[in-house]
């Protein structure tokens, strides 16, 4: 069927359905899509005649003429099998050897360019394709009218000495000369196997279920459905693939999470650990954020142990010592004060020092008492506290802080050098701090080494704090230091080790984390689409089901209508026949019921049985109205099969050959035997194959011969009552006539490439046997009148014979009967020799 | 070829074949019940066959061999039914005799022949229907 009308079929049935915009529009953009993989219809076939070749047209309904043979397999010289173009059943029978599935094998591979019982053999069989009679050569014509085509077509197929099976040369022609490409019908012979032979009738059944699926839904023209299914299940694939990656992702996520000690780590666990409550942008935000600055404060509420040691981590990290250069300077700046000022002290300068220092003393001992004792007498009457004798009077005042003065002059170098080691103390002070906090409580919880060793030392240092010696202190830097740095330097190490370690470890886990954070949303994002695109198959599923289950009920009716030929005596119904599943479950659904009990195990049949129910499938199939062959060729369809089904198949294949050229090869008796038995109307050939595979062909039985062995028995039972014979002979001579006619006027016209339908209309159109006469004397019915006259002048017993069987059946025939009947085959003969 | 004809309704055979095929009175036959009940079916037909010529007063038809009397049989009943007589009759002579390398039939074979028969003998019996397009498809027909 067209992919448009496909389209047109869906896309109502859509409209019916209740599926959201979004849904039915990926099922239509789904069938606009070309297949892909499949042949364009350009596609050449290697060995046609090629450029310049006009195509036949895959429709034009084909019936074969003849088939001729040289040097191909069991056939030696040339051998032409003649076939009348037309419905109609000829057999070809023949003993096993005498070269029938030769024609059989020859006509398929001619058409086809590939013989199935030779391309599934291993290379030892197909070794012997060659007849071993014949010189190197090997042909096969294949001679056809077409619908459309004046004059016979011809397919020939020819191998030079040492070519291959699959290297000879093809070519098609016209009765005047004209190149033709078959490419054409390559689909429809894949389609619809006009060859049937045994092999492949066994293969089919026993064969995989979805080899036979994929045979039967061929011919529903359904294959845009399965190209709809296939992307729409690959749509679904991409989509629950990434899916199913990120949740098989998750658990092993979850577990490294956990097991690794970063705090990050917990915390990204707890946002991705409920799968129903995804906190993505948490996780995101942890995973994103660079790793903490040294030193960068705890943060606060950090509740997580692990995450204060990784603060504490941090923190002892970032201890530092003051530099070397800096302590070593003070150190020496304070010696260098102290020494001055120890060198001074023996001077001059020392001594108005100390008197300063003491006068200074004085002053301020009568200045207190003058200032507290208002009372002038009192005062002026104290004597002075160190010598006891002298009076502290203002007088004295005035002379000693003259003397404080130039005293205090005298000692300005010693002040100044203790001022510098005042300042010089107070940058000890600031230079050597306290035990840092971090330090401290690490010292507390913690008993490692370098924890201890470094607090020691720090304390060592800080205790020089308390000090107020400047040589002491000098000494105490110059010891302290060197153990203090080399103590906090390792701690800071160990703790920075430790800290990148943390960081090495969360790292490649962050990335880890980002990356399955964005394929989380972009599955968020694809939830929708592939609601869609499952809504989407499962609703498009069963509208195909629906599809093939209609397309498939004419063929499985037909089916049923042979199988119940076919049985005979066999105890298996044959009900509807489905093509479920899809993809690797496609399968084929006979509802096969023996004795009435459901059984769709095939086993339960017996080998003729499958046989025959092939046959019943696949007949249907090659005799498809789409199909453009009009012809069969059937290939030994009685092996394992009883005499009963026998006559079955006898009935089947008439039924058959009422619409399409039935060629069946046989190479036994029984079918042509039951032919002639039941009358069935149908040509008999015998092949008959002598010494060096030269073959002959004769004719044995054909429709006009059997009407004329029918009036021959009649006019021998004796006791046949007269006016019956004198009725029925005439009749069955008529009939013998009518049916010359018939062949001549299809051959002719098929011939000429006229439309099968619109010969078979005229051939019954014609309703008299002058009328069939008529068409086949001058291809015209309404020249009845001529016809008498035509014969006459032929020969006069021609003439009187056609009178006789033409009004011998309403009066009876008053002259000799065997003589009619003899004239008759005359005048039989003469009508199909017409050109 | 041709048989004594006393008049005997198809009936009769067609319900001696059924009693065989139910197995009723087969002890005594062993093995050959088959190849009798094929003879009785066979019988039922021409049974049937003769039904027609007495119908068309044409009782001396009966005396003709049974192959011309098939011949002639289209042109007095349905073309179809005919031929399905025709078919029934040489199937059911054949698995009536001994043929070498054959074996008889069984017994779903000969069922099913029962129930075809029984289907098709009456259609003998029925006026023929005219058939469409002028000629049968034999052109066996004396027409007027």
């Amino acid at each position: 069927m067209p992919r448009d009308r496909l389209r047109d079929l869906i896309a109502a049935q859509l409209v019916h359905s209740d599926l959201p915009t979004r849904v039915s529009d990926l099922i239509l953009t789904a069938l606009d899509e070309p297949a892909a993989g499949r042949q364009g219809p350009g596609d050449a076939r290697p060995g046609d005649a090629g450029r310049g070749s006009e195509r036949l047209a895959a429709e034009a309904a084909v019936y074969l003429r003849a088939v001729s043979v040289e040097g191909f397999r069991g056939i030696g010289p040339w051998v032409t099998l003649r076939l009348r173009p037309g419905p109609g059943l000829t057999l070809v029978t023949g003993r096993n050897g005498s070269g029938k599935s030769s024609f059989a094998e020859a006509a398929e591979i001619a058409l086809t360019g590939e013989g199935r019982r030779w391309s599934q053999r291993a290379a030892v069989w197909r070794g012997g394709w060659r007849n071993l009679h014949s010189g190197g050569t090997v042909r096969i014509e294949v001679t056809c009218t077409v619908e459309g085509i004046a004059g016979p077509v011809t397919v020939t197929r020819s191998w030079q000495d040492g070519d291959g099976l699959a290297e000879g040369h093809g070519a098609a022609a016209t009765a005047d000369g004209g190149r033709l490409s078959t490419s054409g019908w390559d689909a429809a012979f894949s389609t619809h196997r006009p060859f049937l032979s045994y092999a492949e009738l066994s293969d089919l059944l026993g064969g995989r279920p979805s080899a036979m699926f994929d045979a039967l839904h061929a011919i529903l023209g359904l294959d845009a459905v399965a190209d709809v299914a296939r992307t729409l299940t690959a749509a679904r694939g991409r989509l629950t693939d990434a899916a199913r990656r990120l949740w098989e992702e998750h658990p092993p996520l979850l577990a490294a999470l956990r097991a690794s000690g970063d705090p990050r780590a917990a915390q990204v666990a707890d946002a991705l650990g409920d799968p129903a409550h995804l906190d993505l942008d948490r996780a995101w935000a942890l995973a994103a954020q660079p790793p903490p600055a040294a030193g960068s404060a705890v943060p606060p509420g950090q509740a997580v142990t692990e995450g204060l040691q990784h603060a504490r981590l941090a923190a002892l990290a970032a201890l530092r010592v003051p530099a070397s250069g800096e302590v070593a300077v003070l150190a020496a700046r304070l010696r260098e004060l102290a020494a001055e000022e120890s060198g001074l002290l023996g001077t001059t300068t020392g001594d108005a020092a100390r008197l300063a220092t003491l006068l200074a003393a004085a002053v301020d001992h009568h200045e207190r008492h003058s200032d507290a004792i208002a009372d002038a007498v009192a005062a002026a009457e104290r004597p002075c506290p160190v010598c006891g004798t002298g009076r502290l009077d203002e007088a004295w005042l005035r002379t000693a802080t003259a003397e404080l003065a130039l005293l205090r002059e005298r000692a300005a170098p010693l002040a100044a050098v203790r001022e510098g080691l005042a300042r010089a103390l107070t940058e000890v002070r600031l230079l050597v701090t306290p035990v840092p906090a971090a330090l401290a409580t690490a010292q507390a919880g913690s008993c490692s080494t370098p924890v201890r060793a470094a607090g020691a030392a720090w304390e060592r240092w800080a205790a020089l704090r308390l000090l107020t010696d400047p040589v002491a202190v000098a000494d105490g830097l110059a010891a302290a230091y060197p153990p203090l740095r080399e103590a906090v330097e390792e701690l800071a190490t160990a703790a920075a080790k430790a800290l990148d370690l943390a960081d090495a470890a969360w790292l490649p886990l962050a990335a880890r984390v980002a990356a399955w954070v964005s394929a989380a949303r972009r599955a968020e994002a694809d939830a929708q689409p592939l609601a869609d695109v499952r809504r989407a198959l499962e609703w498009f599923r069963g509208a195909a089901q629906d599809l093939r289950d209609e397309r498939i009920r004419p063929f499985a009716e037909q089916s049923a209508g042979i199988w119940s030929l076919l049985r005979q005596e066999s105890n298996v119904d044959l009900g509807p026949v489905r093509l479920t599943g899809s993809a690797n479950q496609r399968r084929v659904d006979l509802d096969v019921t023996v004795d009435g009990v459901d059984s769709t195990a095939l086993g339960v049949m017996s080998q003729g049985e499958l046989h025959a129910l092939g046959l019943a499938l696949f007949l249907p199939r090659a005799t498809s109205e789409a199909s453009p062959f009009r012809f069969l060729v059937i290939d030994d369809p009685v092996q394992s099969m009883d005499p009963a089904k026998v006559d079955g198949l006898a009935r089947v294949l008439a039924q058959v050959a009422e619409t399409r050229q039935v060629v069946v090869f046989t190479h036994d008796d029984r079918l042509a035997d039951a032919v002639r038995r039941m009358r069935l109307p149908a040509t008999v050939l015998d092949l008959v194959r002598r010494e060096g595979s030269r073959v002959e062909l004769r004719e044995n039985l054909d429709p006009v011969e059997r009407h004329l062995a029918d009036a021959r028995a009649l006019v021998r039972t004796a006791s046949l009552p007269r006016d019956m014979a004198a009725m029925l002979v005439p009749a069955m001579c008529r009939t013998a006539v009518e049916t010359a006619c018939n062949e001549t006027v299809r051959r002719r016209r098929l011939a000429a490439g006229a439309r099968h339908a619109d010969v078979e209309a005229a051939l019954t159109a014609a309703h008299s046997v002058t009328e069939k006469a008529a068409l086949a004397l001058f291809d015209d019915a309404r020249r009845a009148r001529l016809v008498l006259r035509q014969l006459d002048g032929h020969a006069p017993w021609a003439a009187d014979t056609f009178r006789a069987l033409r009004d011998g059946v309403h009066v009876g025939y008053g002259g000799n009967l065997a003589g009619l009947i003899r004239n008759t085959a005359r005048l039989a003969d003469h009508f199909r020799s017409l050109a | 070829m041709s048989r004594p004809g006393p008049r005997l309704d198809p009936e009769v055979p067609l319900a001696q074949a059924d009693r065989l095929l139910r197995g009723e009175g087969v002890a005594d036959l062993r093995g050959s019940w088959p190849r009798i009940c094929a003879w009785l079916l066979r019988l039922a037909v021409e049974q049937a066959v003769d039904e027609v010529w007495r119908a068309h007063g044409r009782p001396e038809l009966m005396r003709l061999p049974m192959r011309a009397q098939l011949l002639l049989l289209p042109a007095f009943v349905d073309g179809a039914a005919a031929d399905e007589v025709g078919s029934a009759w040489y199937a059911l002579s054949r698995a009536g005799h001994l043929h070498a390398y054959e074996l008889a039939p069984t017994a779903a074979e000969l069922r099913r022949w029962h129930q075809d028969l029984r289907t098709l003998l009456p259609r003998l019996a029925q006026p023929e229907p005219t058939p469409p397009n002028g000629m049968p498809p034999n052109g066996l027909r004396p027409s007027g």
